[in-house]
Formats: structure tokens, sequence, C-alpha cells
């Protein structure tokens, strides 16, 4: 990795290097960043924690960010760590893929391995901590008990009356050697998870090839849906999470109406909005794409809004996110879903 | 002797750096040029050949680079990595 000896060093080098790594390669910056010897720690912890490693060593290796021997050192050892595990979970996500195959079950890989091979120029800029696959929902059941079965543990409770499969976003699945697989159900919680239609989803898919075999994948403008979700009521939104929104949008040229349409035929186009604004903002992108301007024009109703202010302060409890559906459920599910969702504070409680 | 990656293997490269998995959980990592010569595995290809170009890559003799080669690709090919076609 190179050093830059003519680059600028800038006050609160943290965030900036952050924001150079995840925009590296949309448009750069004028001015190469240096990490500050005093920043390192945190800005590795923070790559580390929001899986930007690669994105942040690519960043290196362009010269758009430098810094001292002893950071790039720490932070090869951290992106070579990383790719490691993403080859892991890629075996994962193919073991994975012949178990769901073989009980003909309809599923797609989304999210980190699909982006990494389909939406990013080098898949090792763009590393990922588990395997994302969305299960159609008349499988999801058989999906959740199948893996159960052969060892895939869900440490979280499951929740009474049928919780997943009706109102929940699915589950996460850890295997004996420590391994995470998301069964995705739904894409979010709440307020814009209870009306989403899955199945849409399923209309249409692509492929990415894992060890020699065509595995399905999201189709572009599902990848995008699912990124606007992560990025705007994920449980850790973070810049990586805006940079996919924003690769799928300008680089890989995903049909971004079909995904507001999609958003908009499951009462969620706030969402979709929400991700592209503030993945403008974030990463400082130019204003001047039809995308941003649309987000920018659209009109949200309070209700939305209320729900994006509650998925956006992180630390907010998952009942709290829950209790969003409420208005959007049909009278006659009120009562179960707060029998479900009761059934997690006793837990809790106890 | 000709060499082609396994293409069942999983697999991500940076500088001076290769990790490599099988679909059974196994993996590897392997530092310096495994990578590039990776790179060049897309199909099948002579070793004397990849030497060759390895050779222009690093600046150094062929001679030098296929013994250091043979090494790493039969190292490879023991663990299933990489196929061989004599």
């Amino acid at each position: 990795m190179s050093f830059t000896p003519k680059a600028m060093s800038i006050g609160t080098t943290e965030d900036r290097v952050l924001v150079a790594a995840a925009r590296y390669g949309l448009g750069e910056l004028e001015v190469p960043i240096v990490v500050n010897a005093a920043d390192a720690e945190r800005v590795l912890f923070r790559a580390r924690f929001d899986h930007l490693t690669g994105m942040l060593a690519t960043a290196v290796l362009g010269d758009v960010v430098s810094a001292d021997d002893v950071f790039l050192s720490a932070l090869r050892k951290q992106w070579h760590d990383e790719l490691l595990t993403c080859v892991r979970l890629e075996a994962l996500a193919v073991r994975t893929a012949d178990l769901l195959n073989a009980a003909g079950i309809n599923w797609r890989i989304t999210k980190g391995a699909a982006l990494a091979h389909l939406d990013y120029p080098d898949p090792a800029a763009r590393t990922f901590g588990d395997v994302d696959m969305v299960v159609h929902p008349s499988d999801w059941p058989q999906a959740f008990r199948l893996l159960s079965a052969n060892g895939y543990r869900r440490d979280s409770v499951t929740l009474p009356g049928d919780y997943d499969n009706r109102y929940g976003k699915g589950a996460t699945l850890t295997t004996a050697d420590g391994l995470e697989v998301d069964l995705h159900r739904r894409f979010a919680i709440g307020r814009f998870g209870v009306t989403s239609r899955m199945e849409s989803l399923f209309a249409s898919s692509g492929t990415v090839e894992l060890a020699g075999r065509a595995l399905p994948v999201l189709a572009p403008e599902g990848r995008l849906l699912h990124a606007c979700f992560h990025a705007t009521l994920g449980g850790f939104r973070a810049l990586r999470a805006f940079r996919d929104v924003a690769q799928l949008i300008l680089v890989t040229g995903a049909d971004w109406q079909a995904t507001y349409g999609l958003a908009r035929s499951w009462r969620a186009e706030a969402v979709v909005v929400s991700a592209i604004k503030e993945t403008w903002d974030r990463l400082e992108l130019s204003a001047d794409h039809p995308a941003h301007t649309r987000a920018v024009a659209t009109r949200m109703s309070r209700g939305d809004q209320r729900a994006l202010r509650l998925f956006a302060r992180g630390s907010t409890f998952f009942r709290s996110q829950a209790l969003s559906a409420l208005r959007r459920l049909p009278p006659y599910e009120v009562p179960r879903y707060l029998w479900s969702l009761g059934h997690a504070r006793r837990r809790r409680n106890s | 002797v000709r060499w082609r990656r396994n293409p069942h293997v999983l697999w991500r490269t940076a500088p001076g750096y290769l990790a490599l998995a099988t679909v059974d959980g196994r993996s590897i990592e392997v530092s310096g040029p495994g990578g590039d010569v990776w790179r060049e595995l897309t199909g099948w290809v002579a070793e004397e050949k990849l030497a060759a170009v390895l050779a222009r890559q690093y600046g150094t003799g062929e001679r030098e680079v296929l013994s250091d080669l043979q090494s790493l690709l039969h190292e490879l090919h023991a663990k299933g990595y990489v196929d061989r076609n004599d």
C-alpha cells in the first residue's frame, strides 16, 4: 500500500476517513485524507464494526486515504481476516443452498455475497459478516425448520403466535463454527415490514456464481430495495449501508424507479426516500441525480416520519419498533400481535 | 504440467494475499505472490508459461520463480484448491 506524503491532514479525521473510504470510486474528494495516529484505533474499530475495511483498504491503494506504516499494517491484517471470513461464509452459503434446494424451497441470496460479486468491481472491497438469504413467504416456516434440524441454532427467542411468519423479519441462525445466516422473511419489523409483499421479489431474479454453482440472487431493483431498508431501518445504519444504496444506483444502474414502485406497493416508499436522501447527505454525493431529486420532492406522511425517527435512533428497543406496526395491521390481527410482543417482554422481565 | 483453479473453490485476492475455501468448510491463507499466481490460473496454464509471466511481473529469473511456483502449486493441489493436468 502506498503512502502519499503530499496529502494534507484534516481535523476530525475519523469521520472524514470513513466517508472518503465509503465513497471511494464514486467521485473523489479533492484532497487525500490522512489518518492521524490518535484516531487510528477508532478508525480501524469502526471500519471493522461496519465492514468498511475493504473499502478503506481500497481507498488507501487508490491514494485517497493515507496513514503511517503501523496503521497500514493493522489495516492489512484486518482486511485479510475479513476476506477469509467472506470465503468461509460463501462456503456456508453454498452448503445452505444445497439444503434448501434439496427441499424444493424458493430462496434468493441478498446483501453481502450478492453485492460483493455483482455490484462492486472487486469483491474484496465489499466485505461482510454473515450470509443473507430471503425465503419465499410460503416456504419460510419449512426453511426455518429444515435449517434448525440441520444444526443451525437460533439464539434469540422465538415468539409465539406464529410471529416470525406473520409479522417478523426472520431469524438469525448460527452454525457450530460460529458463522451466521440471516434467514429473511421480511426486510424489517414494524410499520414498513408488515405491509411488505415479499413474494413480489421472486417474480424476477439474477444469479451469482459461487464455487462453480449459479445461485439465485434478488434482481437489482430488489437488492436496492433491501439496501434501502437496511440503510433506513437496520440496526447498524452506518456508512457501508449507504454506500450499497449509492453503488446500486450509480454503478450497477439498478432500476431505481422500479424500486420506488415496489416500495410504494408495500406502503414503504418513505423507506426508499429516506435512504436515498441520507445516502446523498452522508456520502456527500453530487445532488444531480433523478433518484435523489425524486426523493427530495416526495412528501412523507407524519406517521411515516414518526416511524422513521423511531428506527433512526439506533438504541430504540425492539418492542417500540414493533409497535409502530399497529396502525398498519388489520384490527382483527392486533390482539394476536400484542400477545406475541407481550411474550417478548415477559421473557425479558423474567 | 498444466494447472488451473479448482472451479469449486471460493476465493479472494488482495495485494500480497490469497484466501481460499472449499465448500466443506476448509480454508487456507497464502501470503506473498499467491494472489498473482491465482489471477493467472483462470484456465489451464502450463507452469513454464506461468513462471515466465510471474518472472516478468517480479523482475526476476524464470528458474528462480519456477521452483517457488511448483512448491506452492503442489501444496495447493494436495489440498484440493488447484487442478493438475499432466
